[in-house]
């Protein structure tokens, strides 16, 4: 029988062999009980682990605990409006908010007419209007475009672009979805913007959200699902192009985020609108500028396309690396001058790399991050693995041979590197990503 | 809010908390800042484990020297305490004293560790479990006593060699 190593005998010693297999903790008491060499290796380390205990124990700090009433009374005071909102119905509100722009930018495109009382009334009336205004902008976004450089996106374009009765258009605008046309989003103060869709889910109560959610029903009934999934590019796109919407607020919704009580017809609705590969196929676009169609459905012309095209160029920042200059916007948030990280929320990319690509983890409604593949200087690829939190780091692949890998525990999840490096020069890597730190 | 009991996490993880972080910043205030900053975060986030979850958080906050407010805070305190150790050290400096010269040999032992080991014993030092260690430093749970085996010699031997150099130069 094999002797017990060093490790096993400090973890014998801090009493930690319960954390262990139970079948190798069995083993390596039953070899301590009746093998004398091992014994005394373990006297031999329970000196030094006495001995290096003592040592810290030089350097420990009497402690005063300050109270925690205070503390606890300082986060409260300091607690962002609203509360804090779980991921679960983080996602879930998101979801709605997806599926309310699907519904009411079909109704833009010039599908069926909703129902009487335009789903933006009730909407508005909900507090919903984030949804609405990324709804409109599902169609609208030519229109938003000229609206970039024409200041306003005017009901009459609104109207031509749908087929809708002018006067319907502007009932939806004076229920609060003006901002849908781009124009005045894109005039708010960039903080605003960059709080906006998340401060506006905030604010809309979960149930107001199902109302409004209700309301696009009846029209989402009626949407075949290839068309849907060809909208749910379109929404991407657009989001991309205006909302200022960050890849890692896409979350798709959990299978049990949704009502009980929701029609089959209208869940289908929701899994194909809100299906990954759909949003995968605009989140990696970083080689291709357009949103692939599903079949049998129809993409904008030509010309929309290049006015859409024209209209993301215009919303982008600065370039920085070629593959981040294109449409990926989980990638353009990394450049994007105006969504600069803090030491709080790292950039996706090690500035002044070339980014190969940019690729969303997880699969069907269960995405877990984001993965950036950068060229370094000698030519090998450096891995860079963003995960959503809660999701742990155990799920990126086992480094290479030959690469090595460092993590780090955020606040917006594990920041995993893996390259042909040594660690220190990974730290170091990774550290660049908190361009304050 | 979960059915985390806060306040006692709160007990019985501030002075681990503080004294992980003094070993990394040396300085017995700032340990406490970090501590108190790293304990708000959890309050605002309620992390599923929150022990190992602040003892993550304030590992990045002792290594991120990003943390603007703390520092700025710092040196606000360090005037303070600067003022204050005018009036009052003349008292007790050779007992201060001392006590530095302690802290100086522990950190110079401890720096001469790698960090992945030094990170290890400090967790563990800390009250963190293997396991909690493991997750935290990406190692398999098997592995953290070999590489607390290896951090407690070196520790132990870069502080004898450092005493020995001590007594010598006396």
């Amino acid at each position: 029988m094999s002797h017990v190593d060093e490790g096993a005998l400090h973890a014998y010693l801090d009493g930690a062999l319960e954390e262990y297999p139970a079948a190798e903790a069995v083993r390596i008491r039953e070899h301590l009980d009746s093998c004398a060499e091992c014994a005394e290796r373990l006297e031999a380390e329970r000196k030094i682990r006495t001995d290096a205990h003592a040592i810290l124990g030089l350097a420990a700090p009497e402690v005063e605990l300050p109270s925690f009433e205070d503390l606890r009374a300082y986060v409260e005071r300091t607690r962002p409006k609203g509360g804090a909102i779980s991921v679960h119905a983080y996602r879930m509100r998101l979801a709605a908010s997806v599926v309310l722009a699907l519904g009411t930018g079909w109704m833009l495109r010039g599908g069926l007419p909703g129902p009487q009382g335009p789903v933006a009334d009730t909407a508005a009336e909900s507090g919903a209007t984030n949804a609405v205004a990324s709804g409109a902008r599902v169609r609208a976004e030519p229109v938003a475009a000229a609206a970039t450089s024409g200041g306003g996106a005017s009901a009459d374009a609104l109207a031509e672009r749908a087929d809708l009765p002018a006067q319907t258009v502007v009932t939806r605008q004076e229920v609060g979805s003006a901002r849908a046309a781009g124009a005045e989003i894109r005039s708010l103060p960039e903080a605003e913007m960059r709080s906006a869709p998340e401060a506006e889910m905030r604010s809309a109560p979960e149930a107001e959200v199902l109302a409004a959610l209700d309301a696009t029903r009846v029209p989402a009934q009626k949407q075949a699902a290839p068309a849907v999934a060809a909208v749910s590019s379109d929404v991407m796109a657009s989001a991309e192009a205006g909302a200022g919407v960050v890849a890692d607020e896409l979350e798709l919704p959990e299978d049990d985020a949704l009502e009980e009580g929701v029609p089959l017809d209208f869940d289908q609705f929701v899994d194909e609108a809100t299906t990954t590969a759909a949003i995968d196929e605009a989140i990696v676009t970083a080689g291709s500028a357009t949103p692939v169609p599903a079949s049998g459905e129809s993409m904008p012309d030509s010309a929309d396309r290049d006015e859409t095209s024209r209209s993301r160029e215009r919303s982008a920042g600065p370039p920085v690396t070629s593959a981040l200059e294109q449409n990926s916007f989980a990638a353009r948030r990394a450049v994007a001058p105006d969504e600069a990280p803090s030491s709080e929320e790292p950039s996706m990319a090690v500035p002044g790399l070339e980014v190969v690509t940019v690729t969303s983890l997880g699969e069907g409604t269960a995405p877990s991050g984001t993965h950036v593949v950068q060229r370094m200087e000698d030519g090998s690829t450096l891995d860079i693995y963003h995960l959503l939190p809660e999701v742990r780091p155990d799920i990126v692949p086992a480094a290479p041979t030959g690469s090595n890998e460092v993590s780090r525990l955020t606040e917006s999840g594990w920041i995993v590197l893996q390259g042909q490096r040594s660690v220190a020069e990974l730290d170091e890597l990774l550290q660049s990503l908190f361009p304050e730190g | 809010m979960s059915g985390i009991d806060w306040n006692d996490l709160y007990r019985t993880t501030f002075p681990e908390l503080v004294r992980f972080l003094h070993r990394k910043v040396w300085d017995a205030e700032r340990a406490r800042d970090l501590a108190q900053e790293a304990f708000v975060r959890a309050l605002q986030h309620e992390p599923r484990k929150p022990r190992a979850w602040l003892f993550q958080v304030a590992a990045n906050l002792a290594r991120d020297e990003a943390r603007t407010v703390i520092r700025r805070k710092k040196h606000l305190v360090l005037l303070k305490t600067e003022a204050e150790v005018k009036e009052e050290s003349s008292n007790d400096a050779s007992a201060e004293l001392t006590e530095q010269e302690r802290w100086a040999a522990v950190r110079e032992a401890l720096d001469s560790l790698s960090e992945k080991d030094r990170e290890a014993l400090l967790l563990w030092d800390a009250g963190q479990s293997y396991t909690e260690i493991a997750n935290q430093l990406g190692l398999a749970v098997g592995a953290v006593g070999t590489t607390l085996s290896r951090a407690r010699k070196r520790l132990a031997k870069a502080y004898e060699e450092r005493e020995t150099v001590d007594v010598a130069r006396r």
